[in-house]
């Protein structure tokens, strides 16, 4: 294992697994493969819009760390000597975490979030703090130029955003900028990001990941979960940082075994009835061949009909209420004018003035949607859709303006995270403009396990996965 | 504020700590009948007038604008959730609990 060694572009692409699989056996160097995704980083990050920090130093300092350990057998487990980024919206110790916004630029902690502290116990490499939409997302911007680094690019077509609100995660893993990364999902921040670069992305149940040291936008909503090229990644990564917090009250005490016990049946899987309404023909074709693939192993029930509530009102009703207080100080102190987003600028003040009858109102709501939808899918593994009902919007469009009348059918990605359910959306093919579609495996709360479990057999029926941007 | 400003605000205020932003159909007709007009403008504006008293120094007038629109949204939001028929057992997805570090 040569510290010199030479590392090629293939080798950044790799599998976490087969990556850990290498080091473990003394054929990679951490502090090589370090310094190649350092060189990418600082070569393709600024041109995809997915760094804000690069953390050279402690990279390598870690790196030398790693390989010191692995040399002298004392092997940590699948992530040892894996270099990763984080969504800067991640506390991480003497360096910045800007929440992707002006008025936080050289906010620092003095302390490092339980997923940082988790992956430095598993002996992972934190390469750099990535790049994503101001404030998660929460004012209510609807352009891609939404950050104080502009807007994030998707290395499949850099004329067009790479998704929201974890912009740096989805492109930097898209782009073998990293091995894997950290995004977290309030309402499709980790889903829509996947879809729009091509990669895997992880929405785990609420309460699964610690969110200590995370930027808070919506306390009931907020999640932290894995962005990786495989579902077998995600696996991994979710195994190194699920559990009980005492630093976080909405964590629970509750094994996540990956991979689960095999299952000795047909995976019951249910097609969301109208999923690919109003959606781009493209999606819905690689959709319907999605389905095909899956038909091989999974027992499919169609027309599966989705709870008709008020998913969306609930969801904004949230979101507003919670984000006007939680960057109260921001809208009070008029510095939200400094935000990047025209729209941003003004869209928090609105929540300021949601009634407390009315947010409690709506988390009443609440408890009567997660009844429904456990109802539902108590009976399935998973209820598939198309992941977004688009490919990504061009850089320099309004969101709204960029595909007219494709809205898609059900709201599957705010019930989702109304319920606190998991999710994962894996690349499916491609559509217009060499532009990535997905699939959305949802499932029961707790269920990540056999989420993965399927998309990982689809992704080893197809190669959709393997597929690299040219960059 | 205007006089008649700060009329229809003072008007809305007692609307809204009566628990009425989220009125179904038929106290939003008394409410109409009352000479208030629209109740959900009439709300808007009520809120309207408190961006305006803790805000307004930081926003222009077209931004406010746009916050009346998103205000308004929001009232139309709350009225569409009021709808959904709940029990008084229906608590919201959220417990305190006295344990918590």
């Amino acid at each position: 294992m040569a510290q010199n060694q030479t590392v090629s572009e293939e080798t950044l692409y790799l599998s976490v697994r087969e990556l850990g699989n290498r080091i473990r056996a003394r054929r990679l160097s951490p502090i090589a493969l370090t310094e190649a995704y350092l060189a990418r980083l600082e070569k393709l990050g600024p041109r995809l819009g997915a760094v804000i920090t690069l953390m050279r130093d402690s990279a390598m300092k870690e790196a030398r760390a790693a390989d010191q350990d692995i040399r002298g057998g004392r092997y940590r487990g699948p992530l040892h000597g894996i270099p990763y980024g984080v969504k800067d919206l991640l506390a991480t110790r003497g360096v910045p975490t800007t929440w992707g916004a002006e008025p936080y630029r050289k906010q620092v902690f003095d302390f490092d979030g339980t997923v940082v502290r988790k992956f430095r116990a598993a002996g992972a490499i934190l390469l750099a703090k990535l790049a994503m939409v101001e404030l998660a997302g929460g004012f209510g911007y609807n352009h891609a130029d939404a950050s104080f680094t502009g807007p994030g690019r998707t290395p499949w077509n850099t004329n067009y955003w790479s998704g929201g609100s974890s912009t740096g995660p989805g492109a930097a893993t898209a782009a073998g900028l990293v091995a894997f990364a950290i995004g977290s999902e309030t309402s499709g921040s980790i889903i829509t990001p996947a879809t729009f670069c091509g990669v895997s992305g992880l929405r785990p149940t609420y309460g699964r990941v610690s969110r200590h040291g995370a930027m808070a936008l919506s306390w009931t909503l907020d999640k932290l979960g894995p962005m990786c090229r495989s579902a077998d990644d995600c696996g991994l990564v979710l195994a190194a940082i699920a559990g009980q917090d005492p630093l976080d009250a909405s964590t629970v005490d509750r094994t996540f075994t990956y991979p689960e016990p095999a299952v000795k049946r047909k995976y019951r899987v249910g097609i969301i009835r109208d999923a690919t309404h109003d959606v781009q023909p493209a999606v819905r074709q690689n959709f319907e061949q999605s389905l095909k693939v899956l038909g091989k192993f999974c027992q499919i029930t169609e027309n599966v009909a989705f709870p008709d509530l008020p998913f969306g009102p609930v969801v904004s009703t949230l979101i507003n209420a919670e984000a006007a207080s939680a960057f109260r100080d921001l809208l009070d102190s008029g510095r939200a004018s400094q935000l990047r987003a025209a729209n941003d600028r003004w869209g928090g003040y609105a929540g300021a003035t949601i009634l407390a009858v009315d947010y409690l109102q709506a988390m009443r709501v609440r408890t009567k949607m997660k009844k429904a939808l456990d109802e539902l899918y108590a009976k399935y593994d998973a209820l598939v859709a198309p992941s977004r009902s688009t490919v990504a919007y061009p850089i320099d469009v309004e969101f709204e303006k960029a595909y007219p009348g494709k809205g898609g059918g059900p709201p599957v990605i705010p019930a989702g995270n109304i319920a606190g359910q998991p999710a994962i959306s894996v690349l499916n093919g491609f559509g217009p403009n060499n532009l990535p579609t997905g699939i959305q495996f949802t499932g029961k709360i707790w269920s990540e396990a056999r989420l993965l479990a399927i998309a990982h057999a689809y992704q080893q029926a197809t190669d959709w996965h393997t597929r690299r941007p040219k960059i | 504020m205007s006089q008649k400003d700060r009329r229809e605000f003072h008007k809305t205020i007692g609307l809204l700590a009566a628990g009425s932003l989220g009125l179904p159909a038929l106290e939003a007709g008394a409410a109409q009948s009352a000479g208030d007009g629209n109740p959900r403008t009439v709300a808007a504006t009520a809120l309207m007038d408190i961006i305006r008293a803790r805000y307004g120094k930081f926003l222009s007038e077209d931004q406010l604008k746009r916050v009346r629109q998103k205000v308004l949204g929001n009232v139309s939001t709350a009225e569409s959730l009021r709808r959904v028929p709940l029990q008084n057992s229906d608590e919201p997805a959220f417990v305190f609990r006295a344990d918590l570090p």
